[in-house]
């Protein structure tokens, strides 16, 4: 039995946990609004360029300063937004989508099949996400889908991993079994037996998925292997600045930086706290 | 048979498998770029003929299973192919470039657990505090932190004060023996050649070593969580051991440090991705400058020679490490 002070403990961080995921979640609401509305929120165009105002540091008329082009800083993470998280939410969609499917139904067949692409999949899980973005990138080209495709193609075996354990934890379970004996139709037996059983790590991965997918769009970016200017990416910006570090124009180079920080963790924040309040429980104090 | 010598030949034989899949992957991949090679080394004025002799002449006239077989026989000879820019073998490259990413990656994981596990054992020793959560953020602030953006930020920060560019000053030119700066260095120089090298190394060190800190923290404050729940703790601390020294450190720390090696082990793979994206904000002579030097100049050679090269440095690591989480844990030499 927990006594009411352990009792206590376990409300206290729950309120805790749920208050740090509504944080989270209403800033990701809030960029996602942001990278809608940008032609309505962001003062500038973020494409004019204007070699007059060449890193000027932020004041009223420029919140965050000037590029390397004199363009407004501040309407550039605002528009970036749609490009950084756009395929994001398009990498990670697609993983999901084909990493769910090749296991599914590679998990549920089971024998050589299965295992061949068990091989597989986990050969490419220890290799560093951003090492198979970084080829995919290089072989398809750069561009804003491609992008998206490099990085899904990077996440599917987590996707793989998450939802073939699931189906092989619960196929040869007695109920599958009763299931299956009592005529139920297959489709029936994976979508009310497994799916809804995976939906909620699924979710969880989804999210984390989202918090290095931001990070590996960025880092594409960076590299000029990503979105390619004069889109402003916030990634690809960080790297177009890099001459702001012999003026000592940080602003250039802090903001679009703290935006992607700040959205991935947030992104990071969610994948743990949902986890913890929904799948873990109040079992742990 | 032993289960544990059964689980390692298991694990051995699934090593040239997985390098095999490697390379295949790699290889097809590559071949699946649209760009004609030779067009693009000898550019678009070249006439038809000129493309034609250079594409035999680079092998890549023969249908493509041709190739695949060609090239898996050389990759079993150890041979990686020579370079259409400098047509000179991937292996000088990777000679030269290895040891530089090797010494970057390692000091930054020595970093990364100088500062992590310590952050990681007083979360667990003091679970449920604030200290604990505040050990928490910062892990997590670090796990979403791009790479290349905290390297800048310490460029700004640093700039004037320590070297933000390359491994050497202009009157540092240390020959090439070992291939690794901070022995060549010392080897030509001395001291104070060495010490040049190390401030050189200090910021891109510190940045790998940040960024990876958050994750060892965790490891170590998981793994012990779960010691400090064992009974011999219990017991350790009805015999009113110094709860600092005696049950954290003796007890559950070096209880606790044997699983976490191996998952250091496994995670040197993630660090070297970090390694190479940490080389470019720097401007580190190691293989990932000269990788994405490959990839600006379409030198596919490069590109394939070090991907298959990574790979395998990767699976060895991630074999070793499963080797010794098997011999430390005995319940994983019986699935």
């Amino acid at each position: 039995m927990l006594s009411s002070l352990q009792l206590n403990r376990i409300f206290k961080r729950k309120k805790a946990q749920k208050l740090a995921l509504l944080i989270a979640a209403a800033y990701v609401v809030i960029v996602f609004i942001m990278s809608i509305l940008a032609n309505y929120i962001a003062p500038y165009n973020p494409y004019t360029v204007n070699l007059n105002q060449i890193f000027l540091p932020p004041s009223f008329k420029h919140i965050m300063g000037t590029d390397y082009l004199g363009r407004d800083v501040f309407s550039r993470i605002i528009y970036g937004a749609r490009y950084s998280l756009g395929a994001s939410v398009i990498a990670v969609a697609l993983a999901l989508f084909i990493g769910s499917i090749i296991a599914f139904t590679t998990a549920y067949i089971g024998g050589y099949l299965d295992r061949a692409f068990n091989v597989v999949m986990d050969t490419m899980y220890t290799f560093p996400l951003i090492l198979i973005a970084i080829m995919i990138a290089f072989v398809i080209g750069k561009g804003f889908f491609n992008v998206a495709v490099s990085v899904a193609i990077a996440e599917t075996p987590r996707f793989y991993r998450v939802v073939r354990s699931s189906v092989v934890s619960v196929k040869n379970r007695g109920f599958i079994e009763s299931a299956r004996l009592s005529n139920i139709p297959l489709r029936v037996i994976i979508y009310r037996h497994i799916l809804l059983l995976v939906i909620p790590p699924l979710a969880v991965m989804s999210a984390l998925t989202m918090s290095d997918a931001i990070l590996s769009i960025s880092i594409l970016g960076f590299l000029s292997l990503g979105i390619p200017p004069p889109i402003p990416e916030w990634g690809a910006d960080l790297s177009v600045n890099r001459s702001a570090l012999l003026v000592g124009a940080w602003w250039a180079l802090t903001f679009p930086g703290l935006m992607i920080l700040v959205t991935s963790f947030a992104f990071l924040l969610i994948s743990e706290m949902y986890n913890e309040i929904t799948i873990k429980g109040a079992g742990e104090i | 048979m032993n289960p544990l010598l059964k689980y390692i030949v298991k694990r051995l034989a699934l090593l040239p498998f997985q390098i095999w899949l490697i390379f295949s992957i790699v290889f097809l991949l590559m071949r699946a770029i649209p760009v004609n090679p030779a067009r693009a080394i000898l550019g678009e004025g070249a006439s038809e003929e000129a493309v034609l002799a250079y594409e035999k002449f680079l092998g890549l006239d023969k249908p493509i299973y041709v190739q695949y077989i060609q090239q898996l026989n050389m990759l079993i000879h150890g041979n990686l192919g020579v370079s259409y820019q400098t047509l000179l073998p991937v292996w000088h490259s990777i000679a030269n470039h290895f040891p530089i990413t090797v010494e970057v990656a390692l000091g930054g994981m020595a970093i990364a657990l100088l500062i992590g596990w310590p952050l990681g054992a007083i979360a667990a020793a003091k679970k449920g505090t604030l200290l604990d959560h505040i050990g928490r953020i910062y892990g997590g602030l670090l796990a979403s932190m791009p790479v290349f953006w905290l390297g800048l930020m310490f460029q700004l920060a640093f700039l004037g004060k320590l070297p933000i560019q390359g491994i050497a000053s202009a009157w540092n030119v240390f020959p090439h023996v070992t291939g690794f700066a901070l022995i060549d260095s010392f080897l030509w120089g001395g001291l104070p050649s060495l010490i040049d090298v190390l401030e050189h190394y200090f910021l891109p060190w510190l940045t790998l070593g940040l960024i990876y800190s958050g994750i060892h923290s965790r490891f170590l404050r998981a793994n012990m969580e779960r010691t400090l729940n064992e009974e011999y703790i219990k017991y350790a601390k009805v015999r009113g051991l110094d709860w600092w020294k005696g049950i954290i450190f003796n007890h559950a720390f070096k209880n606790s440090i044997i699983p976490v090696v191996a998952l250091v082990a496994l995670h040197l793979a993630t660090l070297l991705g970090g390694a190479l994206i940490t080389e470019t904000v720097f401007n580190i002579p190691g293989m990932g400058l000269r990788l994405f030097i490959g990839i600006y100049s379409d030198d596919y050679p490069i590109v394939q020679g070090f991907m298959v090269f990574i790979g395998i440095i990767i699976v060895l690591t991630a074999t070793i490490a499963d080797i010794i989480i098997a011999i430390v844990d005995p319940r994983v030499r019986y699935t």
